[in-house]
C-alpha cells in the first residue's frame, strides 16, 4: 500500500513535466529537449527564493513560475522560431544545445554541488495508518491534479485555449480563422514552462537539486507523455502516474537494477506498437 | 550522368580530410600526448562519417549511436582477451556492429523523426545500464588490459578506409536510394523505393564505421567502461555531423577533428568550454538552417 | 565553401601544434592536477581542488619548497575517461610537471594510469582495489586506503557493535560501491553476520521510497549504504520518514558538510557510523579544518582533506629528495614512511597503497565523534589479512 503512494507521488512529478511536453508537442509538433532543464531552472529559482530571500512556499513557487515562463518565451522566440517548418533534426540539435547551455550556465553560477531546500519549506510528515506521506509529496500530488484541471479548463473554456487546440489540430486552418499563431505558440510555451517550473519546485522540495538533475526525470517524463498519448493532456497525467507506479512496482517486486531501464523499455515498446498511447492520441498516431 | 555528379562529395573536402589526418600523424611523432589527440581526431572522424550516413544521407536522426561504438569496443575487448588477435577482433567487431544495426534497423525504422530519436536515445540508455550490470564485461568498473594497438598511422589508414567506403557508398545505388529517402520519404515510397531496406542498409554501413571507431577507441588506452558510451558521446557525434554539414561526409569528419582539437586546447577552461560548445551548436545550426530555409 | 574548409583545416593544424596554454615557470616546481572540474563528478574534483589549493597557498606563503614556489597546473578531465588519459599525457609529457595529483574517481584513475604517461600520479581518493593495468609500471601512489580495507573494517566493526542482520543498498553503477559491498559482505558473514538483502540503485536516483519499503518487509538491524553523500543522505532522510529503524553504516564517500542539509532533521542523524579519512579531535586535522573554513567559508569534506594531503605528501617527497625530477619523486614517494597527514599517518607500501588507519566515525544527534581507529598490520592489502583493534570506545559506541 505504501508502494502505491510512493508510485503516485513520483508519478505526480512525471505528470507535471509530461504536461509541458504534451502541450508543446501538440502545438508545435516538436519535442522540447530543453524542457527538463527549464524544470531544473524552476527548482533553482525556488531554491534561491527559499534560501536567500526567505520566501515561503507559495511566493517561491510563483516566482519560479514567472521565471520559467519568461525563459520559455525567450527560448521559443530566439531559438525555435527561426527554424519553424523545418523537419526534425535541426530543431532537435538546437534543443540539445539549449539543454547543455542551461545546465552549464547554472553550473557556472551555482557550482556542481547538490543543494537542498530548507527543511521547513514543506516539512512535516503525515502518518496515516502505517503509511508515511511527507507533506511535500502530498502537495506535489495535489498540485498535479489541480493544475491538470486548470489546464483542461483553460483549453476548453477560454478563447486562447480553444485557439491552442485549433493550432494543434490544423495550424493552417487555424490561421485562416484568424488565430495569431505566433502568440498562441508563445502562450503554449509559457504555460508548459510554468508547469515545468512548478514541477521543479516540487521535485526540489522532495529531494535535491543539482545542475544535471533534469535529464533523467525529463526523459522519464517524456516517456510518460508518450505512454499516455502525446499531445493529450489527460494522457500526460495518466502516463505520469502509470509510469511512476510501474517503476515503483518493478523496484519493489523485481530487480531494483531495472527500475531505471523500465521507463525506456516501456517507451520503446509503446512507440513501436501503440504510438497513440493509452489515451489514443490522434496526434501521436499521425506522427507515424 | 548528371545525377551521379551531384552526389560526388567535394574533392577539396575529401582531400582536406586526408591531408589534415596525415599532418596529424606526422606532427605527433614525438609526443605521446599529441599522438593521442591525433588518434582521437581520426576516431572521431570515423564516428562522424558513420553517423553522417545515417543522419545526413538517410535523414534518420539517431541519438543512440554510441551503442554501435560500444558494440565494437566491447567485442574487441572480449575477443582480444580470449586471445583472438587484433585483426580477427576487428573483423568480429565490425560483423557484430553490422548485425546489431540490421536488427535494430528493422525494428526501429518504421519510426519517424522525433520518435526515432527518442527511441534510439532510450536504447542507448538501456544498453549502458545493461553494461553496468553485467559483471562478465567488467560491469561499472570497465574492461581493461586490452592491448594498446591504436597508433596514429593505423587510425589514419582506417579513417581513409572509412572515407573511401563512405564516398563509394554515397555514389552507389544503395546510397542513392538512401539519399532519396532522406530528402523525402513519402515521395520515395510513392515511386516505389523500399524505404525500409534503404534506411537499414545506410544504417548498417554507418554502424560498421562506428564499430570500427569503437575498436580503435578500445585499443587507445587499453581500457573502456560503460561511462565512455553515454548519451554525451552520441551528442558529440551528432554535433559533428550538424556543424560539419550533414550528408557531405567530409564536413562531419572535419568538424569532428576540429571538435577534438577544440576540447583538447581548452581543457583548462572547464565550464566555460561547455558553455561555448553549446552556444556554438545552437548558433551554427540556426544560421545554417535559416539560410537553407530562405533558399529552399 | 572552400574558404570554410581551408579555415577549419588551418584551425585544426594550429591547435594540434600549439596545444598547451600554460607554460612551466622555470624556477617554480610544476605540480599537475588532473581533476573532474566539470561533468558528473565535478563536486568531488572541485572539493579536492580546494583542499589542494589551500595546501599550495600555505606552502608558498612560507617560502615554498627549498625556496621554490609551487606552480599549480590544473586540467579538467570533464569526468570523462578519455579526457583523464589525455590530461595525464599532457601534464606529464608536454608540460613537464613533477607529479600529477588526481583523478579522484577510480574509473578515471584507471584511465589515466593506462595512458602511458610515465610520471608519478598521486591519487587522492580513488579507493578501488585495482587501478594499475597489468604489466605496466606502477606510477600510482595512493593517499587513501582501498575499498577492501574499508569494507573489512566496517564489516568487523558492525559485528563488534553487536549487529547481526544487515541489508545493503549498493549503487549499481559505481564499482566503488560494489567493491565495498563485497568486502563488507565477506567480512561480516565470516564473523557470523547475515546479509538479509541487497538492493541496487543508479547514480543520481532521488527516490528511494520503493527500495526502502521493499526492505522494510525484512527484519534487519543494520543498513549498509556504501554510496556517495547525496544519495546516502536522501536514503537516511527517507528511511526515517518511512519509520524504518536501523543502524546506518557507510563508507568514505559519505562524509560531507552538506550531509546535514540533505538529511534535513537533526534527529535523523543518530546511530550512524562510517569509515573516514580523518577524525575530529585529531589536532592536525583540526588545524586544517580551521584553516579551510577560514579560507572558503565552509567545512572541508574528506575529498578536500585528501587533496590537501596529496599536495603535502608531494612536498614531503620533494624535500626528502631535493629535486623535482619525476623519477626522483617516484623513488622518494616509494620511501614514504609515517608521513603525518591530516588524514592520518601514512606509509606507502610495496603496492604503492597507503597504509593507514581506518577511522570510524559515529554521528549521534548530529554530532560527529571518533568511534574507533582500526589499525591494520602490514599485510592489510593482501587477501588474507587480519586486523588488530586498537583502543577505542567500543562500549560507549554500542548505545
Amino acid at each position: 500500500m505504501q508502494q502505491l503512494i510512493n508510485g503516485l507521488s513520483i508519478g505526480s512529478v512525471y505528470a507535471l513535466v509530461a504536461l509541458g511536453y504534451s502541450l508543446v508537442f501538440g502545438v508545435l509538433r516538436m519535442i522540447n529537449f530543453a524542457h527538463c532543464d527549464i524544470m531544473m531552472l524552476g527548482a533553482y529559482a525556488g531554491y534561491f527564493c527559499a534560501s536567500y530571500l526567505q520566501l515561503g512556499f507559495i511566493l517561491s513557487t510563483l516566482w519560479a513560475v514567472l521565471f520559467c515562463s519568461a525563459v520559455g518565451i525567450v527560448i521559443e522566440r530566439w531559438a525555435y522560431r527561426p527554424l519553424r517548418g523545418i523537419r526534425g533534426m535541426p530543431i532537435m540539435v538546437v534543443a540539445i544545445g539549449l539543454s547543455l547551455l542551461l545546465e552549464y550556465i547554472v553550473m557556472f553560477f551555482f557550482g556542481a554541488d547538490v543543494r537542498v531546500y530548507p527543511p521547513d519549506f514543506l516539512g512535516g510528515i503525515l502518518v496515516i495508518g502505517g503509511i508515511s506521506l511527507p507533506v511535500s509529496r502530498l502537495v506535489a500530488l495535489v498540485l498535479a491534479l489541480f493544475l491538470m484541471g486548470g489546464l483542461q479548463f483553460i483549453l476548453h473554456k477560454t478563447r486562447q485555449g480553444r485557439a491552442m487546440r485549433a493550432v494543434a489540430d490544423d495550424s493552417i486552418a487555424a490561421r485562416l480563422c484568424g488565430v495569431d499563431e505566433k502568440k498562441i505558440i508563445s502562450l503554449a510555451f509559457a504555460i508548459g514552462s510554468a508547469l515545468a517550473g512548478v514541477a521543479g519546485v516540487a521535485y526540489g522540495s522532495m529531494y535535491l537539486i543539482s545542475p544535471l538533475m533534469g535529464t533523467t526525470p525529463g526523459l522519464k517524463a517524456f516517456a510518460a507523455a508518450v505512454v499516455g498519448g502525446i499531445g493529450s493532456i489527460p494522457g500526460a497525467l495518466l502516463g505520469g502516474f502509470a509510469l511512476g507506479l510501474v517503476e515503483t512496482f518493478v523496484g519493489a517486486v523485481w530487480n531494483t537494477a531495472f527500475k531505471d531501464m523500465i521507463a525506456f523499455i516501456i517507451l520503446i515498446v509503446v512507440i513501436l506498437f501503440k504510438p497513440g498511447g493509452l489515451a489514443g492520441s490522434k496526434v501521436g498516431k499521425t506522427r507515424l | 550522368m548528371n545525377i551521379r555528379r551531384r552526389f560526388k562529395p567535394g574533392r577539396w573536402g575529401c582531400w582536406t580530410v586526408v591531408v589534415i589526418g596525415g599532418l596529424g600523424v606526422l606532427l605527433s611523432r614525438g609526443s605521446a600526448y599529441q599522438s593521442q589527440i591525433a588518434s582521437r581526431m581520426m576516431i572521431a572522424a570515423c564516428m562522424a562519417a558513420g553517423l553522417d550516413l545515417c543522419v545526413g544521407i538517410a535523414g534518420q536522426l539517431s541519438l543512440g549511436h554510441a551503442v554501435f561504438m560500444a558494440a565494437g569496443a566491447y567485442t574487441c575487448a572480449v575477443a582480444t582477451a580470449s586471445g583472438l588477435g587484433i585483426w580477427m577482433s576487428l573483423i568480429l567487431a565490425v560483423l557484430i556492429g553490422a548485425g546489431g544495426a540490421f536488427i535494430l534497423g528493422y525494428a526501429m525504422m518504421s519510426l519517424r523523426g522525433d520518435y526515432l530519436a527518442v527511441a534510439t536515445l532510450g536504447l542507448g540508455e538501456i544498453v549502458r545500464v545493461a553494461l553496468e550490470n553485467t559483471s562478465s564485461l567488467g560491469g561499472a568498473a570497465g574492461f581493461y588490459n586490452i592491448p594498446r594497438f591504436t597508433t596514429p598511422p593505423f587510425t589514419w589508414l582506417l579513417m581513409l578506409l572509412c572515407l573511401v567506403c563512405a564516398v563509394v557508398f554515397k555514389q552507389s545505388r544503395p546510397g542513392f536510394l538512401a539519399s532519396a529517402v532522406g530528402q523525402d520519404e513519402e515521395a520515395s515510397m510513392a515511386i516505389g523505393i523500399n524505404t525500409r531496406h534503404a534506411k537499414v542498409i545506410a544504417l548498417m554501413v554507418g554502424a560498421i564505421f562506428t564499430a570500427l571507431a569503437g575498436v580503435l577507441y578500445s585499443g587507445l588506452n587499453g581500457f573502456i567502461s560503460p561511462r565512455d558510451f553515454t548519451f554525451t558521446r552520441s551528442i558529440d557525434m551528432l554535433a559533428a555531423v550538424v556543424l560539419g554539414g550533414p550528408g557531405t561526409i567530409f564536413g562531419p569528419m572535419l568538424a569532428a577533428m576540429l571538435m577534438e582539437c577544440f576540447f583538447a586546447v581548452f581543457q583548462t577552461l572547464s565550464v566555460v568550454r561547455m558553455i561555448l560548445y553549446s552556444l556554438a551548436l545552437i548558433v551554427v545550426t540556426i544560421i545554417r538552417y535559416k539560410k537553407w530555409r530562405a533558399t529552399s | 565553401m572552400k574558404k570554410a574548409i581551408v579555415g577549419m583545416a588551418l584551425l585544426c593544424f594550429l591547435s594540434l601544434t600549439g596545444s598547451g596554454c600554460q607554460k612551466k615557470d622555470s624556477d617554480a616546481i610544476a605540480l599537475g592536477f588532473n581533476l573532474e572540474l566539470t561533468g558528473k563528478l565535478a563536486q568531488y574534483g572541485q572539493n579536492c581542488m580546494d583542499g589542494a589549493t589551500l595546501a599550495v597557498q600555505q606552502i608558498n606563503a612560507s617560502g615554498g619548497l627549498d625556496g621554490h614556489l609551487i606552480q599549480m597546473i590544473a586540467l579538467d578531465n570533464r569526468s570523462e575517461n578519455a579526457d583523464a588519459a589525455l590530461a595525464a599525457l599532457k601534464l606529464g609529457e608536454d608540460l613537464g610537471v613533477s607529479a600529477i595529483i588526481g583523478p579522484t574517481n577510480s574509473n578515471l584513475s584507471r584511465s589515466a594510469l593506462s595512458s602511458g604517461a610515465q610520471i608519478p600520479m598521486i591519487i587522492p581518493s580513488a579507493t578501488a582495489d585495482e587501478l594499475v593495468p597489468e604489466n605496466a609500471v606502477n606510477n600510482m601512489f595512493r593517499v587513501c586506503y582501498t575499498d577492501s580495507v574499508q569494507g573489512w573494517a566496517m564489516g568487523y566493526y558492525a559485528w563488534a557493535l553487536g549487529l547481526q542482520r544487515a541489508a545493503i543498498i549498493t549503487e549499481g553503477s559505481s564499482d566503488y560501491s560494489r567493491g565495498i559491498s563485497e568486502a563488507f559482505t565477506g567480512k561480516f558473514c565470516e564473523l557470523g553476520g547475515e546479509i538479509v538483502e541487497q538492493v541496487f540503485y543508479t547514480t543520481g536516483e532521488c527516490d528511494f521510497y520503493s527500495l526502502l519499503t521493499r526492505l522494510a518487509k525484512q527484519d534487519f538491524d543494520a543498513l549498509f549504504i556504501p554510496g556517495y553523500y547525496a544519495e546516502a543522505g536522501l536514503i537516511i532522510r527517507q528511511m526515517n520518514e518511512l519509520g524504518i529503524q536501523a543502524t546506518v553504516l557507510s563508507g568514505d564517500a559519505f562524509d560531507s558538510p552538506a550531509l546535514e542539509e540533505i538529511v534535513g532533521r537533526q534527529e535523523y542523524l543518530s546511530n550512524i557510523y562510517f569509515t573516514n579519512h580523518y577524525a575530529p579531535g585529531n589536532s592536525t586535522a583540526q588545524e586544517f579544518i580551521d584553516a579551510f573554513t577560514e579560507a572558503y567559508g565552509r567545512e572541508p569534506s574528506a575529498y578536500a582533506a585528501l587533496g590537501y594531503d596529496s599536495v603535502m605528501l608531494f612536498a614531503d617527497a620533494y624535500l626528502r629528495m631535493g629535486s623535482g625530477d619525476p623519477i626522483r619523486i617516484h623513488n622518494s614517494l616509494e620511501q614514504t614512511e609515517d608521513f603525518v597527514g591530516v588524514t592520518g599517518l601514512i606509509t606507502i607500501d610495496e603496492d604503492h597503497n597507503a597504509q593507514k588507519d581506518v577511522q570510524l566515525i559515529q554521528i549521534q544527534e548530529g554530532r560527529r565523534s571518533a568511534a574507533l581507529s582500526v589499525h591494520a598490520i602490514a599485510a592489510m592489502n593482501s587477501a588474507q589479512a587480519t586486523m588488530e583493534m586498537q583502543g577505542g570506545n567500543r562500549h560507549a559506541a554500542t548505545d
